[in-house]
């Protein structure tokens, strides 16, 4: 009845099959923009290869992927944990920005700190702001059972907002026309691991974070729990776990992982806050864990890649003058082929492989 | 073979080739390239900078780039790519991204650099700004003039402290100059390309009486003239002459061309001119102007032409300035 | 005999990563007969059944039906050769009425809700044909389970099926459901259906098939005829060995009160009584049955004891202890083991394994955790002892119980409850989905229990099982116990009438109101 090797055989197939999927769709997606670069009268094989030379040719240019790379892994984690958990967190961005905005204030206020005590004091607070604008939304939706859908996007439009006012009013110098807040203390700035480049102490952390979130989600019992709440609450609940309590942990951690997101950036690269201080990684990073099926380590992956096409796509630009409309379809039909292809193996895998209806 | 034939042959060759050479050298033409804040499609100021840029390729001999959309966060980046393949100037056609820019400047003083509408150059940094204030003070003053409920309504894309200190300042001083008793409504539509909230913000005015709308803000600015042209009431043009859009409507442009400023830095640079430092260019300089649609000028009320243009003809002698009217503002205990 | 062969199966074979689901099965399936699969648990039927609807794609083989050779590659191809299945987890909107429900995904030149009078027409024209009733306009929502399943033979009907094949259509039915349901299939095989019926419980299968097929490990063991086969023989065929049919149980021996229950009453949120004035004790070492028809306050009751819903007065002590103000993890850990009925739902994770369902409530405790992380040694050794006792089949421990067998997903939570001898064990529906051999051990399983001194409450539908297993009955109906009864003393026809409401015995008659 068990033939071991079939299952060895079959089980490596699909794994493949599996691996391939994202590589076949980023394959299509750069064909298909290929030949929309070509209908703007541009040569895609230039246009590529100037994108793959000013990404890789130069350490300094190179490194500019990793400004991207950072918050968008903490942002995707933050997705792929209260995913995980049952939670719908698709108000990233606006924790992000809170988080930052609580960061810079511990980063500007609080000075004469050596730097191992100031980084990770402002990258705590930036933890807590976030977790803060998040538990806001997990409380709206247990107390008075408001979608969190709806919750977070809102709660997002207004941390946005909200961190205009507050920089225009509050962060700016008084004798400054630009709507920015001061810069934080060189204490907090995360030391370059490489000089000259963007490659910073962001990098590490943020790796670190997959790892710690790897652990955490499926080795630990914490991990297990919220995992099995966010599968099947009800079982989890007969189960004898407390719903409610880690329903909150998950929103905590959650929004703690986008402020981290949003600490990381102000301490990395941009050093100060501004109004329209972040380019969407909230949202880039929900696009990134779906493509990881929010799996941590895949999402180093798929970060990296959005990553990647950002730099590449200003690069295109400013290279052979690639519209940046082409760019962002590219990205967007990336991103539709892989959650095509998530709905189309699944149903491979239904028919073929097997699983209930 | 004789030797003179040979030493002749390579000196055609060696004189060929430094010919070539030197008409290289003369006409490699100058690199630069332009980082707007917004996509170009979103017109207005994002646009305005990047025709700046084409109008100068026209002109002169040069090679360009542009990177458009270009966030905070993707600025550095942008401005080191630049950097790494070689530029001569790279304009940055935000103000807000002046600190950064000048970061970058610093780790780069053989590159030029320029910024529209900053506030702090440096050696290497060159920034020119329009006055933020003189062509829209005119536009208040157009608005005070043609008002009859006295209720005037300006509308501005996000709210930040130039909003507030030049262009409200500039705008209420005018509306009030001509007309002390106009009432200016300030609103901000809190970006650059939110046409639905525009139009929802301009038929809000229209609801609270005030019959003529001045809108400084992007792609929402055609908009906001389209909700005018419906409710008849007047509108003024902001950055470019808007009249085709209403001819009926659009009762007079403040001008303030920002390819203007943008084609001047590239002009200065070509001709080998531009230097670091702050330049404001305004009414004077050409950077701004006033407008009357030539359609509507028998609508104007009598004299009404004379008084904006003794107004200009102050703003240009240097005779008020911007510090005299937000004084004259707060002594009347008006806030902007 | 001169059988129209309606479908035949040739040389089917399906294999998943690990399991050989079907080898090379053939089965000829008459025009107008009720056809039953029988099979151990994990013996291939449901996956038999999912290659004819389409929804698995065999690795070889061929079907042929009306003496075609076809491709059924969907669902929809099924439906079109006229083949409908109705699934064991109903696939009804609850909001919707039975109306909608028919209409609902079928084809129709106009929108369906501008047509319907005549929709509505030609529903009622397949009702009558088939002398199905059923009142169209009530929501999904407010009909009993039998109902609903009425509804979904229904439906198949409307879209034209005339081939219908049913899994384990009675393990959601109480046994009156049972007999109903029954009666329909005997009046759709008289208007000309055919019928494949799957069911572990050989009363029923005696009672209503004309031949029936067992498989054994993915192979067609023999096609009976009923008349030439009796239910020895058929478990003998299906488990390779005799299965005996009587539970023998040494006397009961109970010792000190494990759970009193006091004077419970519950409301649900529209105020309607679901438990009234209950009463109940259980000793250690004994077991108590409670009868009822399904729904009778079975399930609310066992989750008040369990801390999962709250009762408004009357109280419950576990071992002298006021459990009122505890939670379900406190009480689990002081010795109370519960085993909901809809096990699907309240006690398995479709898409964990097996292992980390086998240790959903220990996960946290020592050896299963060892410092800040799952001991993961320590939990596939675990787990695999529990497969191993409970015959769980499967290729790893590391496969997701969505993949089991119905059956063996039972086991894996009862494996799971029983593999250690709490204090209290309250279990429903024991063998719901259980093959006759699994019945057999998990009977035994529960006597062995009770003699080591576990206090068990058992909720069954099942009457016959109730009575074969518990020391005492006590009858409920309508959130209320209709009194106490010794099953050795008294009649199957007797408790009846108590599930009914009519009967009520001497010292627990107290006015109703
Ligand atoms: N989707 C799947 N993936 C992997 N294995 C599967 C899948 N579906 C079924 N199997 C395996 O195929 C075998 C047959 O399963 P099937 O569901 O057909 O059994 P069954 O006869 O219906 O049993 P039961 O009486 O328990 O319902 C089992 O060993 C099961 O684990
Ligand atoms: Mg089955």
């Amino acid at each position: 009845m068990f033939d071991i090797r079939s299952s060895i055989i079959n089980q490596k197939k699909y794994k493949v099959f599996y691996a391939i999927i994202p590589f076949l769709a980023l394959f299509i997606a750069l064909f298909i923009g290929g030949v929309l670069i070509f209908f703007a009268g541009i040569n895609p094989w230039k246009a590529y290869n100037y994108m793959l030379q000013s990404i890789f040719g130069n350490i300094r240019l190179f490194s500019e992927v990793f400004t991207h790379f950072v918050p968008l892994v903490f942002c995707a984690l933050s997705f792929a944990v209260a995913y995980k958990g049952g939670f719908f967190n698709v108000g990233g961005e606006g924790q992000l920005y809170f988080g930052a905005l609580t960061a810079t204030l511990a980063g500007v206020y609080i000075q004469g700190l050596p730097a191992f005590i100031h980084i990770p004091l402002v990258l705590l607070t930036g933890f807590i702001g976030g977790a803060f604008w998040c538990w806001i939304a997990g409380i709206l939706k247990i107390k008075l059972g408001a979608d969190e859908i709806l919750n977070t996007i809102m709660l997002s439009y207004l941390a946005i907002l909200l961190i205009n006012f507050v920089v225009m009013y509050f962060l700016k110098p008084a004798n400054s026309y630009i709507s920015q807040s001061e810069k934080i203390a060189k204490s907090a700035y995360f030391p370059k691991l490489i000089p000259h480049t963007q490659i910073n102490l962001g990098v590490i952390l943020s790796l670190l974070t997959v790892i710690i979130i790897y652990y955490f989600l499926y080795r630990s019992p914490y991990g297990y729990q919220i995992r099995a709440i966010g599968e099947n609450s009800d079982a989890a609940n007969y189960a004898g776990m407390n719903i409610l309590k880690g329903t909150m942990t998950v929103i905590i951690i959650s929004g703690g992982l986008a402020g981290l997101a949003g600490a990381s950036m102000l301490m990395g690269t941009q050093y100060r806050l501004t109004p329209a201080f972040s380019p969407g990684y909230g949202f880039e990073g929900i696009g990134a864990a779906v493509m990881a099926r929010n799996n941590p380590w895949g999402i180093i992956l798929t970060a990296f890649l959005f990553a990647l096409l950002r730099v590449g796509a200003g690069a295109m630009q400013r290279g052979v003058g690639v519209p940046l409309p082409i760019s962002w379809t590219i990205e967007g039909i990336i991103m539709i082929l892989i959650t095509g292809s998530e709905y189309l193996s699944n149903k491979f895998s239904t028919n073929l492989i097997g699983g209930r209806a | 073979m004789k030797k003179s034939k040979v030493f002749l042959r390579v000196f055609v060759l060696a004189f060929a080739i430094l010919m070539i050479f030197s008409t290289l050298a003369m006409t490699a033409p100058l690199k630069i390239a332009i980082i707007l804040p917004h996509a170009i499609t979103s017109e207005g100021w994002t646009k305005s900078g990047f025709d700046g840029l084409m109008k100068a390729k026209e002109d002169f001999d040069i090679e360009t780039s542009y990177q458009e959309n270009v966030s905070e966060g993707e600025l550095k980046g942008a401005l080191r790519g630049y950097i790494a393949e070689g530029y001569d100037l790279i304009i940055v056609h935000e103000m807000g991204y002046n600190d950064p820019t000048l970061e970058v400047a610093e780790e780069s003083p053989d590159t030029m650099f320029a910024i529209t509408y900053g506030f702090k150059a440096a050696d290497n940094v060159a920034v020119t700004s329009g006055t933020n204030w003189q062509a829209n003070s005119l536009a208040g003053a157009v608005a005070g003039l043609m008002t009859k409920s006295n209720k005037v309504g300006f509308i501005i894309s996000n709210d930040s402290p130039v909003a507030h200190n030049f262009l409200n300042a500039g705008f209420i001083y005018g509306a009030k100059r001509i007309n002390p008793k106009a009432e200016v409504i300030t609103t901000f539509v809190g970006s650059w390309s939110d046409v639905v909230k525009g139009k929802e913000l301009a038929k809000a005015m229209i609801k609270q009486g005030v019959d003529v709308i001045y809108s400084q803000c992007g792609v929402v600015n055609r908009a906001v003239i389209e909700v005018c042209e419906e409710a008849g009431i007047w509108a003024i043009g902001a950055v470019e002459d808007m009249s085709y859009v209403a001819p009926q409507t659009v009762i007079a442009n403040a001008l303030a061309p920002t390819e203007y400023l943008v084609y001047g830095v590239i002009k200065e640079m070509v001709e080998g001119t531009l230097k670091g430092g702050r330049v404001v260019k305004g009414i004077k300089d050409g950077a701004e102007e006033i407008t009357f649609n030539p359609l509507l000028k028998d609508k104007l009320p009598e004299n009404g032409e004379e008084k904006i243009m003794k107004l200009r003809q102050e703003i240009v002698d240097g005779d008020i300035t911007l510090e005299q009217m937000q004084e004259e503002l707060n002594k009347q205990n008006i806030k902007f | 005999m001169a059988h129209e062969i309606i479908l035949s199966l040739k040389e089917i074979t399906k294999t998943f990563p690990g399991v050989v689901a079907n080898d090379h099965i053939n089965l000829e399936i008459h025009k107008r007969e009720i056809h039953s699969l029988l099979g151990e648990n994990g013996a291939g039927k449901t996956t038999l059944m999912n290659i004819l609807y389409g929804l698995y794609s065999p690795n070889s083989g061929e079907i042929v039906f009306n003496g075609k050779n076809v491709k059924i590659n969907s669902p929809r191809d099924a439906i079109s050769l006229g083949i409908g299945m109705i699934h064991q987890r109903f696939m009804l909107v609850p909001r919707f009425s039975v109306f909608e429900n028919i209409i609902l995904g079928q084809a129709s030149e106009k929108p369906p809700l501008l047509e319907k009078k005549k929709l509505y027409k030609k529903i009622a024209k397949v009702a009558k044909k088939f002398n199905i009733k059923l009142d169209l306009d009530i929501p999904v929502e407010n009909l009993s389970v039998g109902i609903q399943q009425k509804v979904e033979i229904l439906k198949t009907l409307y879209q034209g099926a005339d081939f219908l094949i049913l899994d384990e259509p009675t393990s959601v039915l109480t046994p009156q459901e049972g007999q109903n349901l029954f009666k329909d299939l005997l009046a759709l095989k008289e208007q000309g259906c055919t019928i494949i019926f799957i069911s572990h419980k050989l009363k029923e299968v005696m009672q209503i098939s004309d031949r029936i097929t067992v498989l054994r490990d993915g192979r067609v063991i023999g096609t009976k005829e009923k008349f030439e086969t009796n239910p020895q023989e058929l478990s003998r065929l299906m488990v390779g060995r005799e299965v005996s049919f009587t539970i023998k149980k040494k006397d009961c021996n109970p010792g000190k009160e494990v759970l009193s229950i006091q004077d419970v009453f519950m409301q649900n949120r529209k105020g309607l009584k679901i438990l009234k004035n209950i009463c109940l004790n259980i000793r250690a070492g004994e077991i108590l049955g409670i009868a009822g028809v399904d729904g009778n306050g079975q399930k609310e009751l066992a989750d008040a004891i369990c801390g999962l819903q709250k009762i408004n007065s009357g109280n419950v002590k576990i071992l002298d202890e006021e459990i009122t103000e505890s939670n379900p993890r406190k009480l689990y850990e002081q010795g109370l083991s519960y085993i909901p009925g809809d096990r699907k739902k309240y006690g398995l994770i479709p898409n964990f394994n097996i292992a980390e369902n086998i240790v959903i409530k220990d996960y946290y405790l020592p050896p299963f955790t060892r410092g800040l992380f799952l001991n993961s040694a320590y939990i596939d050794n675990y787990s695999k002892k529990v497969i191993a006792t409970y015959d769980i089949k499967t290729p790893s421990h590391l496969v997701q119980i969505k993949k089991l067998s119905g059956g063996n997903q039972q086991k894996v939570v009862l494996g799971r409850e029983l593999s250690k001898y709490p204090k209290l064990l309250i279990i429903m529906q024991p063998t719901q989905g259980l093959d006759v051999g699994a019945c057999e051990f998990v009977y035994n399983k529960l006597l062995e229990a009770r003699d080591k001194g576990v206090a068990i409450l058992l909720f069954s539908t099942d009457l016959d099982e109730t009575m074969n297993l518990s020391d005492r009955i006590a009858v409920i109906y309508e959130g209320e116990i209709m009194g106490e009864v010794d099953p050795r003393s008294t009649d199957v026809g007797e408790i009846g009438l108590m599930m009914a409401g009519s009967k009520r015995k001497k010292a627990n008659a107290i006015e109703r109101g």
